[in-house]
């Protein structure tokens, strides 16, 4: 069969796991929506819930955009930079909800800060009333991911020249990032911007550990109430998810006008003079609170008692790692290992096959994630899939394919085309050619692509739960019923374990292209 | 006048040259002639204070007597004109001149006259990217000077004209540098263009032939 044949059946395979996007609406219909809405608006937590999921969705938004800005004003076009990018995927690979998992453990009440300042009483909390905690860590966790944006675009573009002329005409780092960057960078972060914004609203995992408890953000309310075994309150789950859809358009449309803001500034030529150099402390100290978090983790894992206010564990165990089950962690290191080669094999196969129109693949990364497990559920009942390890797997690729798409498309275009054209003059025709040439020039951003592709597997929870009816167990899974457990030993194996895995994945994914290539500089 | 001393520049595998000492009187248009890779770019780049990841470097360099070399790129007060013109696409041209310039309540008349020195007349409020290569130029030109530098430092400035307008816009750049008395240190392969400067420097490894 030719490639081009593999890659229309790749195309129509992508398309039905997209079917959910395509029918998003279709769950609602037998609803009755006006009666719902007049319902929600009379439940008790929906104000609050409301109020909560507004602050800690644009708080999170405010935190990513300026901790991008920061750093980026700080380390953009130096030496530094470039080993900052290089850091940036470790960074992208530690799970949410490990993140989560070891802020709870440090901010929480009779938490490890809490031990540190002891005895006073400093009142530190996660889980406030309008979910700041909860945006502070989703700031944090979602400025990697803009970095790692910002980086792409810096990449391709003269920026660096006009970085460098702006300096010698005597402007600071800091201006010039506000007056010549952010300009050109905003209109092409509009969609990382609203992936960001979709995630913060319909984080169900990250909600539930840091976000508010009485009630909870819309997410997890709306996630409860469709569990609920009362029909009308499973009903007015749906129709929570639906006004989630209607918030992520307004989300939208807001991020949408983002760059008018910076559009008709006229630069008014004045240099500063004073030196504000904020970003690099500030990098050091996210790069520190990663490891605290880290350590605490590793820490509770082998926790027996750990009496307050000690700062160490009293006495220490193997109990916690002994109680962890085996088939969580198979199912994870499977659905991660083949959803991620399933994605990245597709998402070749579409771009090889010269189809154009590509863009839509990256849709589920605007759309609240609540919706579309809906969708999704309503299908895999349609077609009686039963909950199981396969179905679960095709819930994963609907989040896997578009992260694998975003690293492997540039990388793909970015091919030299010299070499290409070289390559055919050499008699190679486009099966050759794909295989001996463009896979091997591949190597790296597809080993980026699986080691993103595994990390976001690694990181579904909705999906998981909800497809697999329960069954299908995974680390993730494992770690927020750990947490719901209330014991932090068992929380910090279970949480240990998640970031392990998700490290190993992504340095196997960083040393694949230097064991292969170990004598080709330029591969590595 | 600009002043370089004892400076060497190395990659972690070979010295790419140095120990390099001379002079730019103001001014005087310096030609600097020099083989692919042999480095030339890297020596405005650190006479600029932006050296890439990974080189090493040493000496000194003094701008009308003052030590230079220890500050920041935005402190230096030396200007940049490259092959491209670099000009901010987000900005009209007038934009693009209003960054440089220092702030003032007549920078719109000034505007208009430098625009107006160089041919482009009018073209205030056009997108730099409806110009042609030679108004790019000149609009880049016009950029680097209104920041009122102390010296400049052009890298090719003309090798991606066509013969005729190379021509041309060199005069006009080397008119615009002798009426503002800087000092400025040209590179090129370009035989013309060497043909023109004050005075030519070859890099040559270890040593600088005039």
């Amino acid at each position: 069969m030719s490639l081009r044949l593999l890659g229309v059946a790749a195309l129509l395979i992508s398309l039905t796991l997209y079917l959910p996007v395509i029918t998003l609406f279709a769950p609602f219909w037998e609803l009755e929506l006006l009666y719902l809405w007049a319902e929600l608006f009379k439940a008790t937590e929906f104000g609050p819930a409301l109020a909560a999921t507004l602050v800690s969705t644009l708080a999170s938004l405010a935190v990513a955009l300026g901790l991008s800005y920061l750093l980026m004003g700080a380390l953009v076009f130096t030496p530094a930079y470039q080993r900052f990018a290089r850091q940036l995927p470790l960074l992208l690979a530690v799970p949410h909800l490990a993140f989560a998992a070891g802020l709870y453990l440090l901010l929480s009440p009779k938490g490890w800060l809490e031990r540190l300042v002891a005895p006073m009483d400093v009142g530190i909390w996660v889980q406030d009333g309008y979910g700041l905690s909860l945006a502070v860590a989703l700031g944090i966790k979602e400025s990697w991911f803009l970095c790692w944006m910002i980086w792409a675009q810096l990449q391709q573009s003269s920026l660096a020249d006009q970085f460098l002329v702006a300096q010698c005409q005597g402007y600071q780092r800091g201006q010039i990032v506000r007056q010549i960057l952010v300009p050109q960078l905003l209109p092409k972060l509009r969609w990382p911007l609203l992936a960001v914004a979709a995630y913060s609203l319909s984080s169900v995992e990250m909600a539930w550990v840091l976000g508010p408890t009485h009630p909870p953000t819309l997410a997890v309310l709306a996630w409860n109430w469709m569990l609920d075994p009362m029909v009308e309150q499973r009903d007015l789950g749906m129709a929570l998810t639906l006004l989630l859809m209607v918030l992520m358009l307004a989300l939208s449309l807001t991020i949408w006008q983002l760059p008018r803001v910076f559009s008709g500034i006229v630069p008014s030529g004045r240099r500063r003079v004073g030196r504000l150099r904020i970003g690099l402390p500030a990098k050091r100290l996210l790069f520190m609170l990663h490891l605290i978090l880290g350590l605490l983790i590793l820490l509770w894992s082998f926790t027996h008692s750990w009496f307050y206010p000690a700062l160490l564990p009293g006495r220490w165990s193997l109990n916690a790692w002994q109680s962890l089950a085996v088939e969580p962690l198979l199912n994870t290191l499977s659905l991660g290992l083949v959803s991620a080669l399933l994605a990245i094999a597709l998402v070749l196969l579409v771009l090889e096959a010269g189809i154009k129109q590509t863009g839509w693949i990256l849709l589920p990364l605007f759309l609240p994630v609540l919706p579309l497990v809906v969708g999704q559920y309503q299908i895999s009942l349609f077609v009686g899939m039963p909950p199981n390890w396969s179905a679960v797997l095709l819930a994963h690729l609907l989040w896997v394919l578009p992260y694998v798409y975003l690293v492997l498309k540039p990388a793909y275009l970015a091919l030299p085309h010299e070499q290409l054209l070289t390559a055919r003059t050499l008699g190679l025709n486009q099966t050759d050619l794909f295989m001996r040439v463009k896979l091997p020039l591949l190597l790296r951003p597809i080993c980026a692509a699986f080691a993103l592709g595994f990390s976001v597997s690694l990181a579904q929870y909705l999906p998981t739960i909800f497809i697999g009816a329960g069954r299908v167990e995974t680390l993730t899974t494992e770690t927020l019923s750990r947490f719901a457990g209330g014991d932090k030993r068992l929380l910090g194996a279970q949480a240990m374990a998640l970031l392990a895995v998700a490290l190993l994945a992504y340095m196997l994914a960083q040393r694949l292209p230097h064991i292969v290539y170990a004598k080709r500089r330029a591969m590595h | 006048m600009l002043e370089l001393s004892r400076v060497e520049i190395e990659t972690p595998e070979r010295k790419l040259f140095g120990p390099l000492t001379f002079q730019i009187e103001r001014g005087e248009i310096l030609g600097l002639q020099a083989a692919s890779g042999s480095g030339k770019s890297v020596l405005l780049r650190w006479m600029l204070g932006a050296v890439p990841e990974g080189l090493s470097a040493r000496g000194e360099l003094s701008l009308d007597g003052r030590r230079i070399h220890q500050l920041p790129t935005d402190e230096r007060q030396i200007g940049l004109l490259l092959q491209q013109a670099t000009l901010f696409p987000h900005l009209s041209v007038a934009g693009n001149l209003q960054f440089a310039m220092p702030p003032s309540s007549d920078r719109a008349q000034k505007i208009a006259q430098l625009l107006q020195q160089a041919g482009l007349n009018g073209f205030e409020q056009r997108d730099p990217a409806t110009l042609s290569g030679g108004q790019q130029a000149r609009v880049a030109l016009l950029r680097a000077l209104a920041a009122e530098p102390k010296a400049l430092l052009l890298d090719e400035p003309f090798s991606s004209l066509d013969p005729e307008l190379r021509a041309e816009f060199r005069a006009w750049v080397f008119d615009q540098i002798s009426e503002r008395q800087i000092p400025a240190l040209v590179v090129s392969h370009d035989r013309d263009d060497l043909q023109q400067c004050s005075r030519v420097l070859r890099l040559n490894g270890e040593s600088v032939d005039v």
